[in-house]
């Protein structure tokens, strides 16, 4: 804590301030804009940081993770197209509020709700990261192995519906990380052509696994943004009323909370999971339960306050563990990697200033994000009109822009290209991007630390005892299992609900 | 859907099979180690992904050709419009060696619209096209050429 507090005041020089206004800003229209994921926003804008100080550059990246979390929800209250997954539950009020004419009052509502739970979260951020990086200083080669093992097997089984098509996809990952020359020997391998020279690097793997198939997906849905759209006129004294509103839901805003920082602190849950888990709560502890559905606007602060709140405890694993909480906090890894930082106990004891500067400025980016987001909830219907003809184009661009702009390889755009159709037939198979995305990223963790450990295991105890016994790795090993058990136990369930359903 | 399930465990059986077979082509042994366990780690997952589909294909108690429910899907898929972009990037990206960035988004930006929105299309829309084409090449050259000072593919323009 007295290092944040001493770190914190750099938050507000004139480069970081500003990087961080334009990241809230952008990350408020970008969550707005359907079809612009978070994750994907985020990897398309990694490559704009090359240019910038890491301080800076990460500030801009969690500024705008922060901020389109939010901004997501102006589509799911305007359209009834959540911008992001976070935004799911935020829809099945916000909307019919809409449709009754308050969709401002439901927009302030979310801004002021997302400030409260993001805030909870990154106290919870704060408190929590020092200790566990301390804590994760007693790791060596063999702990860091299964720790990079287990970030994809709880990726692999929150990201998609299978959880074999989910380890598939992690290595898959895992494979890709290996194409090249080898770190530790320099032997090249899997070099089947000329472009594959050079590996596959983070950024053009990043925006060609989530940019491509969403460019495909949208070429699909070519019209669906002709949907229902209640009339949206802005009015004065809304916002006082809406504030004064807000702040009796404690209840509400506490569950929000508290559930989204829990949930954000399991690597792998996300804000999906916390908004829907949040808005059902709610729903059960309130004394008008049928009245949820229908435009109650506690769905919407319930929802809210989760999903942002789960923004700061997410990147605690991320920080400590190189676990991500999220697939948006997957690339803000690559993020991090791309500047030189390794994710983990060294972070904090090597780039303090850097460190504590970025969680300092996503506490800022939490005032940002509601402050901006009440002045652009008046113009936000503008973004709404942005049909997918001209997404397509603009997001092709921008991922062209930025794979080639990180080596100035054209290379790397056909490898961006490559990977992205891949993905988008991938995904037609029922495979997601964020475990692939996260075998390659930790790829080069994993085996690193499995030869290190192979090394030191040859000379000292032997491979099994040092991999598979003691305690750190006996409880990480644990973890993947059980994650592994969850998720089976989950499709199973899932199966079993949809055969009833049927019958 | 379970047979799309067999298909997709096939398709990674033998991929795993074909990458493992190319790893005596590695000079070095101890290089092979982790992409090996990493190979056979995927090999393994896609048998149990056939297993998994045949159990259920054998336990729902069907003939195998009631699954053929996934053509209608694929007939009414929206092909047109995939492959139009399809096309699309592929010609963009071959164009923009030899025109260079700016050039080539301007007619990528314009030419995926037109394409994708013929039917649509008249004088109104076109030089509505136009102009955001233009306007977006412009803002893209003035943030990455001038504020940024980024170096993008360079053709026979600029």
């Amino acid at each position: 804590m007295t290092e944040f507090l001493h770190y914190f005041p750099q938050v507000f020089t004139f480069v970081n301030l500003t990087t961080l206004i334009v990241g809230v800003i952008g990350g408020l229209t970008l969550g707005a804009t359907p079809g612009l994921s978070p994750t994907m926003a985020v990897a398309l804008l990694v490559p704009f940081t090359f240019h910038m100080d890491p301080t800076a550059g990460l500030i801009l990246l969690g500024a705008v993770y922060t901020a389109s979390v939010a901004g997501g929800a102006i589509s799911a209250i305007l359209i009834n197209i959540p911008g992001a997954p976070a935004n799911i539950a935020t829809l099945m009020d916000g909307f019919p509020m809409a449709k009754q004419g308050k969709a401002q009052s439901a927009l302030y509502f979310c801004f002021i709700s997302s400030l409260v739970g993001g805030l909870f979260g990154m106290l919870v951020m704060i408190l929590f990261t020092p200790p566990l990086a301390e804590a994760a200083m007693r790791f060596g080669p063999s702990e860091m192995f299964w720790i990079a093992i287990f970030g994809i097997t709880v990726m692999a089984g929150l990201s998609s519906g299978s959880m074999a098509k989910g380890l598939i996809g992690g290595a898959f990952g895992l494979l890709i990380s290996t194409i090249g020359y080898s770190p530790v020997l320099g032997t090249p391998r899997f070099i089947f052509h000329d472009v594959l020279l050079g590996g596959v690097a983070i950024v053009p793997a990043l925006i060609g696994l989530f940019a491509i198939p969403q460019v495909f997906s949208m070429a699909e849905n070519l019209h669906s943004s002709t949907v229902d759209r209640p009339a949206y006129k802005p009015e004065k004294g809304v916002l006082l009323k809406t504030i004064l509103e807000n702040l009796k839901m404690i209840k509400t805003l506490s569950i929000g909370s508290v559930l989204g920082s829990i949930i954000g602190i399991i690597p792998g849950a996300g804000g999906q999971v916390a908004g829907l888990i949040a808005y059902d709560q709610t729903r059960k502890f309130s004394a008008n339960p049928e009245s949820f559905g229908k435009g109650n606007p506690h769905g919407i602060a319930a929802a809210e306050s989760a999903n942002n709140a789960m923004v700061g405890p997410s990147l605690i694993p991320l920080l400590t563990l190189s676990i991500p909480g999220s697939p948006t906090a997957a690339v803000l890894l690559g993020g991090l990697l791309i500047h030189g930082l390794f994710p983990g106990p060294d972070l904090f004891l090597n780039n303090p200033d850097v460190t504590y500067t970025f969680i300092g400025s996503l506490v800022v980016a939490q005032f940002g994000m509601c402050f901006f987001g009440i002045i652009l909830a008046r113009y936000s219907y503008i973004v709404m009109r942005v049909t997918n003809l001209y997404m397509i184009a603009a997001v092709t661009i921008l991922a062209v822009y930025g794979t080639y702009s990180v080596q100035n390889s054209f290379d790397d755009v056909i490898v961006m290209f490559g990977l992205g159709s891949l993905m988008y037939i991938g995904s037609k198979f029922g495979f997601s991007p964020a475990p692939v995305v996260l075998g390659i990223i930790l790829g080069p963790i994993a085996e690193n630390n499995f030869l290190k450990g192979k090394m030191i295991a040859q000379t000292d105890v032997g491979m099994f005892d040092y991999f598979f016994t003691g305690g750190l790795n006996t409880v990480i090993i644990l973890l993947c299992a059980a994650s592994i058990a969850y998720s089976v136990y989950g499709e199973l369930r899932d199966k079993k609900r949809l055969k009833g359903s049927v019958l | 859907m379970k047979k799309q399930e067999i298909i997709c465990g096939l398709v990674v059986v033998a991929g795993s099979a074909a990458l493992y077979a190319s790893l005596p082509f590695i000079k070095d042994p101890r290089a092979i180690t982790f992409p090996r366990i990493v190979i056979m780690s995927m090999g393994i997952l896609g048998a149990g992904l056939i297993l998994q589909a045949a159990i259920l294909l054998f336990s729902s108690g069907k003939p195998p050709h009631s699954t053929a429910d996934d053509s209608p899907a694929i007939r009414s898929f929206p092909w047109k419009p995939v492959l139009t972009v399809l096309t699309g990037i592929i010609v963009y990206m071959v164009i923009m060696q030899h025109i260079g960035f700016y050039v080539s988004t301007f007619i990528y930006f314009t030419g995926i619209i037109f394409s994708l929105s013929y039917k649509d299309l008249n004088l109104k829309k076109s030089v509505k096209t136009g102009i955001m084409s233009f306007a977006f090449t412009t803002v893209l050259f003035v943030l990455f050429n001038v504020i940024l000072k980024v170096q993008m593919p360079r053709g026979i323009f600029f």
